[in-house]
């Protein structure tokens, strides 16, 4: 009987090498386990993503045919999938309940004691995986790591030792394999109406500003009195190397505007372009704004919106009476709100990219919430101010609003009724994707962050980055050995590079054989043919991510490195200037090696990790003693204040501290204080190992 | 004497007697039997998840005990609050719609007693029993369309109450604490009371006409009718029913109030049910605690129904058991 051993594929093929990895040393195969891949072998998957579209069976009615005619129907496994079986001789079953939430599906197979698959994937398990995984439900990754088998993730973690930490549990072991999203690149960015910014400040006098619509402001500024921008305080900041924008008063536009005696558009816009003019040496207005030269704070672009609110037909040509400065894409974002905290002066209030990560590292390297600091309680009642003057879209906070704002705002301005907005935080590909042929030219451009003073030192941040997502893959170990080393198998692959193409990019027959893709930064990359591009048009509406995801099956939140290739290929050309934007600039981003200007606290700049190993008692005096994490309307304070308390229009009954103490003893009586030493015990056993 | 008592049988082999002679209504006592020992007996070995430490992976039999402890924490620990908040809101909720959802039914079922045409009263009952068969989801779905504020679309409902002055525009009424409790009822009745009043229609169906005619001779007009001859005749069947739900007080709605309620409402929404599903299966779950507040009320709701049972037989002779 033929045998093919991975340990001499390993070795032979001259593809394999590490993906997505800062080393490009091959794993030594001498070192590798030998397993038989001749013998076909099924497992079963348990992959629960609380969408019926994402999982690993093809769930749409229409069926899918692909280059070679393969025709994919509903309830047949989604063709990425067929293809790795083909690849590993493995039969793939999927036991999936297709809709099922991945926590709940993890207390449901708990419950069974993992007998019911081999194989456990899910998005924002992390957790539970780590957690069992010690209680040994799940295979020991490690272990199997020193016997030889997986290489190619083994060489990975040994490149990545940050990863690595970030996945080991308190007794030093891994467990999962987590889903590792472009680390190091940015994620999210601003994004604005190029022709609104322009035409409100660049306007020379050939259209009126509106003058019926009257602001009542309420916001006073964070860059005035004591701490006016100017001079060593941010009177000089370096948006570009080479490139030194300089404010040459000490001026604050929200003073200025507040005094107005009417504070109309036309008011407004003509006092934010006089303050433009007295304080910088921009050709144009917009400038202060967009493109690679701006330098706006926090208080300018409260300033601009300001202008924008009180303008509404002036920007719409009179299709509407009310536009809304600032939205984010859905309520379920509105967490995106908060990252303004950096602007005021660096606070930072997500230690990583999930809203649900509510730490900062301090300068002691000990983990602090940041949800109950003070200052973040201040600029709470900031942004009350910002809302009290309609400057954030309403339904943002409104959790029964399930609608896509930025469909909304951006992207129907030619339908009746239309809504309009301006700004908002997002990813670059979707928000600056070209519309369809019956649509007006879209100007979303993406923009600079707005400077401020961050960890001590003027800069340009934004507090988002690509991270180890709490999504990943365990193997269930109640499955026999021989499944096990076949799952490792599989685990394994997708560090090799050949793996790594095929699900970053899809199938080998949806690619180009003889060219490249050239990305941004000068990466080439795997392109996809006609056929790839004109099929997601159809079936996707142009986004490839959907279509590899929930057509193909690649892209799913398992075990591999997500490379940003792919979504080059479906970004319009503003979109790639946004990206050339952020990538020539000073601009900074968190990471877990935590580099950046040093300030006041070293580890400012660190990424927290994705999940924390919680011993079982840990684990019980989380559940018994604090509420924090089951009582969500814990949360809802936090929006209630911005939406209520500067204008003092709370519903009775409503959650609304009257002060940061009131404010504090909220989180106190949930349990807040075992909450924190919990998690800084964990943490600090995270730390324990990696020394 | 002696011969008297060889004659009398003994117990048992009067009940085998019984079996075999009504063989056939006992075989179909069977599925019902079977029904309730696999859905209503054997789930209560659960119970045994209250006093655990429970761990999902080790299974009921596996985890550690740990006595009284979650109901000491649920009643004396960092729930507490939200605990005594929900068994408020349970007894509140259930008063009222004692108090407002009770009557109804049995209002409908009296004026469709009084319709003479069987085609027109058909159609009327068909159209207040349809909502009773849409899911709680459909109905709440159209509960928070009809009552939605936002820059994107306000509900009829919202508009309307906006207008009377009824509510101060604008109000997000689905996250105003003091707008559940009735939105809660509203809903309630138009989606169960029609089909409720088919039981009060079948007790006044039962009434002999006799009575009627009687008091028509005595001169008695329509409401005496009513007052001295429907209601009495109803009484069995209001009091059992009446029983029955205060026995139910402690399980009010529970996928309708989690599917209406908010954050912002829990202070008059939360219930001993929804609390138990987030504590004990939602984020950073806890399967002992919930279990607990489940026991809580479960016994609660088993010491109402035997007091109301009681308390019926003193007064008006009927009773359950």
């Amino acid at each position: 009987m033929k045998k093919i051993f991975l340990g001499a594929i390993v070795a032979a093929s001259t593809f394999i090498s590490l993906a997505s990895c800062n080393n490009s040393e091959t794993p030594n195969s001498s070192t590798s386990i030998s397993v038989d891949l001749t013998t076909n072998i099924e497992l079963k998957l348990n992959m629960a993503y609380g969408n019926k579209d994402q999982t690993v069976t093809y769930q749409k009615s229409n069926p899918l045919t692909l280059p070679d005619n393969t025709v994919i129907t509903q309830g047949s496994l989604k063709p990425f999938w067929s293809y790795l079986g083909k690849q590993t001789n493995t039969t793939f079953k999927d036991i999936t309940i297709q809709s099922q939430k991945a926590s709940e599906m993890i207390t449901t197979s708990a419950a069974t004691g993992f007998t019911d698959a081999d194989i456990y994937g899910g998005n924002s398990i992390a957790e539970s995986l780590m957690s069992y995984g010690v209680q040994k439900k799940f295979a020991n990754l490690t272990e199997m790591m020193n016997q030889g088998l997986m290489p190619h993730v083994k060489a990975y973690l040994d490149a990545n030792p940050s990863f690595k930490s970030a996945i080991t549990a308190y007794d030093g072991n891994i467990y999962h394999l987590p889903y590792i999203a472009e680390v190091g690149e940015f994620a999210r960015d601003y994004h604005m109406r190029e022709s609104w910014v322009t035409s409100l400040l660049d306007n020379t006098g050939g259209k009126s500003y509106d003058t019926d619509t009257t602001l009542t402001t309420y916001y006073k500024g964070f860059w005035v009195g004591n701490n006016a921008r100017t001079g060593n305080n941010g009177g000089t900041v370096t948006p570009k190397e080479g490139v030194n924008i300089t404010k040459k008063t000490n001026q604050n536009i929200i003073t200025l505007m507040n005094a107005l005696p009417s504070k109309n558009g036309q008011a407004l816009a003509e006092c934010l372009k006089t303050y433009i003019q007295n304080n910088y040496d921009y050709t144009k207005a917009s400038e202060l704004y967009l493109g690679e030269k701006a330098a706006y704070d926090i208080d300018e672009l409260v300033a601009l919106f300001r202008v924008i609110k009180a303008n509404p037909k002036f920007l719409t040509s009179g299709k509407a009476d009310t536009v809304w400065p600032y939205f984010t894409r859905q309520s379920s974002y509105r967490e995106e709100l908060l990252r303004f905290a950096t602007y005021f002066g660096g606070v930072r209030v997500h230690g990583s990219d999930s809203y649900s990560a509510r730490w900062e590292i301090d300068a002691n390297g000990q983990i602090q919430y940041t949800y109950t600091k003070e200052e973040l309680y201040n600029i709470l009642n900031y942004l009350s101010d910002w809302n009290a003057e309609g400057l954030i879209f309403t339904d943002t906070y409104d959790s029964n609003n399930k609608n896509n704002f930025r469909n909304q705002l951006y992207f129907a301005d030619n339908a009746e009724n239309a809504k309009f907005g301006f700004m908002t935080f997002d990813f670059t590909a979707s928000t600056t994707a070209d519309g369809g042929a019956n649509e007006p030219a879209r100007d979303i451009v993406g923009v600079l962050p707005p400077v401020s003073k961050v960890n001590g030192v003027w800069q340009y941040y934004i507090d988002n980055s690509r991270v180890i997502k709490p999504d990943g893959w365990a193997i269930s170990n109640q499955s026999s050995d021989a499944k096990k080393q076949r799952a490792a198998v599989i685990f394994d692959y997708f560090f090799t590079e050949e793996g790594a193409v095929l699900q970053n990019y899809g199938l080998p027959q949806m690619l180009k054989t003889d060219e490249k893709f050239t990305g941004p930064d000068g990466k080439e990359v795997p392109a996809y043919n006609d056929w790839t591009l004109q099929t997601t048009k159809e079936m996707a509406n142009g986004d490839l991510s959907t279509f590899l995801r929930n057509f193909i099956g690649a892209l799913m939140p398992v075990g591999y490195a997500k490379e940003i290739g792919f979504e080059y290929q479906y970004t319009s050309e503003r979109g790639f200037n946004a990206w050339k934007l952020l990538q020539n600039s000073t601009t900074n981003i968190p990471s877990y090696a935590g580099t950046g200007l040093q300030g006041d606290n070293p580890n400012y700049y660190k990424l927290i990790p994705p999940v924390f190993s919680l011993t079982e008692r840990q684990t019980e005096t989380l559940q018994n003693d604090t509420t924090i994490n089951s009582d969500n309307s814990l949360f809802e304070v936090i929006f209630n204040i911005i939406r209520y308390k500067t204008r003092n229009d709370a519903p009775a009954s409503v959650k609304l501290p009257a002060d940061y103490n009131a404010y504090y003893k909220l989180f106190q009586d949930a349990g807040i204080e075992t909450y924190i030493s919990t998690y800084q015990a964990a943490y600090q056993t995270m730390q324990a190992l990696n020394k | 004497m002696n011969d008297m008592i060889k004659m009398r049988e003994p117990k048992g082999k009067k009940i085998l007697k019984g079996i075999k002679k009504e063989w056939q209504l006992y075989l179909l006592l069977i599925p019902i039997i079977l029904w309730f020992l696999f859905f209503a007996y054997k789930p209560m070995i659960g119970l045994i998840v209250a006093f655990e430490r429970f761990e999902p992976a080790e299974g009921i039999f596996g985890s550690d005990m740990r006595g009284l402890s979650n109901f000491v924490n649920i009643v004396t620990g960092v729930n507490r609050e939200a605990f005594w908040g929900a068994f408020r809101n349970t007894f509140i909720i259930s008063l009222y719609g004692l108090v407002f959802g009770f009557p109804i039914p049995i209002i409908l079922a009296l004026l469709f007693s009084e319709i003479r045409s069987d085609g027109y009263r058909k159609i009327l009952q068909t159209i207040t029993y349809l909502p009773h068969f849409l899911s709680e989801v459909t109905i709440t779905g159209i509960v928070i369309t009809l009552v939605y504020s936002g820059v994107s679309s306000t509900g009829i409902v919202a508009q309307l109450l906006y207008s009377l002055n009824l509510v101060p525009a604008g109000t997000k009424i689905i996250e105003t604490p003091n707008y559940f409790r009735p939105m809660y009822i509203i809903t309630g009745i138009w989606k169960e009371s029609g089909y409720n009043s088919i039981v009060y229609f079948a007790a006044i169906m039962g009434i002999s006409p006799v009575m009627y005619e009687a008091l028509k001779v005595d001169g008695g007009n329509k409401w005496q009718e009513i007052r001295y001859v429907t209601l009495p005749g109803m009484a069995p069947t209001l009091i059992i029913m009446i029983i029955m739900r205060i026995g139910r007080m402690l399980s009010v709605g529970y996928e309708r109030v989690l599917l209406l309620y908010h954050p912002n409402t829990y202070v008059t929404a939360d219930v001993l049910s929804t609390l138990e599903q987030r504590i004990g299966i939602g984020t950073g779950s806890n399967q002992g605690l919930g279990s607990a507040i489940g026991i809580f009320n479960s016994v609660i709701g088993f010491a109402l129904v035997i007091s109301a049972n009681k308390i019926s037989r003193q007064i008006s002779k009927t009773s359950l058991w």
